[in-house]
């Protein structure tokens, strides 16, 4: 039993990919944290948002995070020494939100930039690209059951009476009606002034991430957990005005979940006869 | 190196755990870092509006909402006792006259109202 469980992992370890999953995920995790950190840095929303009455006594310090950042987001971005660079930015954010503003969504940017150091996937899709090269494919595997675990821990402590009750959403909901006047449609701004409405959708929400943490884990296709996917952030960034940690979801989802069982295997035998004909 | 990262996040759950939290129980998460407790703590959110315009760090604004950026970046506190804070802190900025209204959104579906006026 024991040999068998070591045989499976030395497998897992050994098993091969092309690097172009992971390098396409690169690139959009890092052009969607970019954009971000972009617009932090040149209009200050974070240190506004840490001291609004004041300028932000330590703006410098954020600044300068905010700064390395951009720079290791462009060479995440472009391929230039991407492990160096993710492991740069993974850093970058965690003193941020150790030291400033200790988001959940930024421990995810930090988590996922240290996976994304682990990976090889600086030959593809990069600056003097080899695009047939092979990587070891635990790194995508890794990303995948991360995004798995973050939708089981966050459906799961949503089955609380504060959010199951619709509270939580008629907070947030309310508040950015009144306050920012979020352009609700009209028949969902009537859902959103109804505990009762609102706790419907709650229930939806929590079943939606505990299930598609389950379809992740199981290595379900991805046309079935991209819609998932989509259909929580979409919600989150129109209704409740969450945009990139969202978007950033997403391109996990649907840069790096499986195709179908047997589908790269379908693909390199398709290029071995392709590569025989030619022969 | 998986073990690394992958057992502070099974803590962090756990700690939420060890602190009440029961699926489908009465206590709610509080924040935890690497716990992934999105949306699943208590949050209450004002909209803070003055007049005249309040001086802020980035200029006079009529309101928290308008000093905020128009996507994704909220100007907010975590209770109303957060948001007297920064208006009491922008009262002695600015002194008086500035009258600023609080309307309070709460978990439990209920509007709280209030006015303060600097002295």
């Amino acid at each position: 039993m024991r040999s068998t469980v070591a045989e499976r992992f030395s497998r897992w370890v050994a098993a091969e990919t092309s690097p172009r999953a992971i390098a396409r995920f690169r690139i959009a995790f890092a052009a969607i944290w970019l954009v971000y950190d972009a617009i932090d840095l040149f209009t200050g929303a974070t240190a506004h948002q840490l001291d609004p009455v004041d300028p932000f006594p330590a703006a410098w310090a954020l600044r300068g995070l905010q700064l390395v950042l951009v720079f290791g987001e462009c060479a995440l971005l472009l391929g230039v020494r991407p492990r160096t660079a993710a492991l740069v930015c993974a850093g970058a954010r965690a003193v941020v939100a150790w030291r400033f503003f200790p988001l959940n969504d930024f421990l995810y940017f930090s988590v996922t930039a240290l996976l994304l150091a682990l990976a090889r996937s600086g030959g593809a899709m990069a600056l003097g690209a080899r695009a047939e090269e092979r990587v070891p494919r635990w790194p995508r595997d890794l990303l995948v059951l991360q995004a798995a675990w973050i939708y089981f821990a966050s459906g799961l402590l949503k089955l609380n009476p504060v959010w199951l009750s619709g509270g939580h959403l008629f907070v947030r909901l309310q508040y950015l009606g009144a306050a920012r006047n979020w352009p609700y449609p009209h028949l969902f701004g009537r859902c959103a002034a109804s505990l009762a409405c609102e706790s419907v959708l709650a229930w939806c929400g929590a079943g939606a991430e505990v299930l598609l943490a389950v379809l992740l884990a199981a290595g379900v296709r991805r046309r079935f957990v991209v819609p998932l996917a989509i259909g929580i952030h979409g919600f989150a960034a129109a209704a409740l005005n969450v945009f990139f940690f969202g978007a950033s979801m997403v391109a996990q989802v649907a840069l790096l979940a499986p195709w179908g069982r047997g589908a790269e295997i379908t693909s390199v035998r398709r290029k071995a006869s392709a590569a025989r004909s030619e022969a | 190196m998986i073990a690394v990262l992958f057992l502070p996040q099974v803590y962090a759950l756990a700690l939420q755990v060890h602190r009440g939290f029961v699926p489908f129980g009465r206590t709610v998460p509080e924040r935890v870092a690497l716990s992934w407790d999105m949306f699943a703590t208590s949050v209450v959110r004002c909209d803070v509006r003055f007049a005249p315009p309040a001086s802020m760090a980035h200029g006079a604004f009529s309101s928290l909402g308008a000093a905020s950026s128009p996507v994704e970046w909220d100007i907010v506190a975590s209770s109303v006792d957060g948001y007297r804070v920064v208006v009491d802190a922008l009262c002695q900025k600015a002194g008086p006259p500035l009258h600023a209204s609080l309307v309070c959104f709460l978990p439990d579906g209920s509007v709280s109202r209030d006015a303060i006026d600097c002295r």
